[in-house]
């Protein structure tokens, strides 16, 4: 699928410029295409969606395309949204939730709930939590924590 | 409860499981999260009840897993 929406955007370009195409280009569509087409349900999956920069001219006057992948996650981005996929949980309060809220003794879940936070978690961030640290993970800001952790997030 | 024990971290697993797989098959998600919210409160220590639903539990998991398995539908009774 990828192939073809690359083949299509190469055909649209015309054919002369082709030559003039640099031949190691960083071409990052593929793996970001494929998570784009596996998570249709996700609210982010319209910014998830490469953005082609369109064709310039670098110095040396060769046309090239330049292609962007996801914006860089930052500690703000990430608690924003944890918070929304928290709120859109149907058996939280949206009015009591921060983000020290404990998921057991301050929002009143059990542990078959916390299991489909971070299940919910794991599909908005595209990434694997596995078992063992998931059960440890009880408030928001530990999963802000966690997940910029794993995504080398520091500021 | 401070620590899960062996056997709850196991079924915390198996819903997991469950989770990830009904996730594509309409019908079986509120099934699986009410089948396993009405049996939360069974004693810790009932260890055999336990026991015995979590290998039916299994076998409902391959059953899920199966290609063959499209989806679920219940009929309820109407006045």
């Amino acid at each position: 699928m990828a192939s073809r929406a690359l083949h299509q955007c190469v055909r649209s370009l015309g054919r002369p410029s082709l030559w003039l195409l640099p031949t190691n280009l960083a071409v990052r569509v593929p793996p970001v295409f494929a998570a784009a087409a596996l998570r249709p349900l996700s609210f982010t999956a319209a910014s998830r969606k490469t953005r082609w920069l369109g064709q310039s001219y670098i110095s040396s006057g060769v046309l090239c395309r330049q292609y962007s992948d996801l914006p860089p996650l930052t500690l703000d981005t990430i608690k924003d949204r944890v918070m929304y996929v928290l709120k859109l949980y149907d058996k939280i309060n949206p009015e009591r939730l921060q983000t020290s809220s404990h998921f057991m003794k301050d929002l009143g879940l059990d542990s078959l709930d916390q299991v489909e936070i971070i299940m919910a978690m794991e599909d908005e961030f595209g990434f694997e939590i596995p078992d063992a640290e998931a059960e440890k993970l009880m408030t928001p800001s530990e999963i802000v924590n966690y997940i910029a952790d794993k995504k080398d997030v520091y500021e | 409860m401070a620590r899960h024990s062996k056997l709850q971290k196991q079924v915390l697993a198996l819903y997991r499981q469950f989770l990830r797989a009904g996730r594509d098959k309409p019908g079986f998600l509120p099934r699986i999260r009410d089948e396993f919210r009405e049996n939360a409160n069974i004693k810790k220590t009932d260890v055999m009840h336990i026991e015995y639903l979590y290998r039916r539990a299994q076998r409902q998991l391959e059953q899920l897993k199966d290609v063959n398995t499209k989806q679920l539908g219940t009929f309820t009774k109407g006045k």
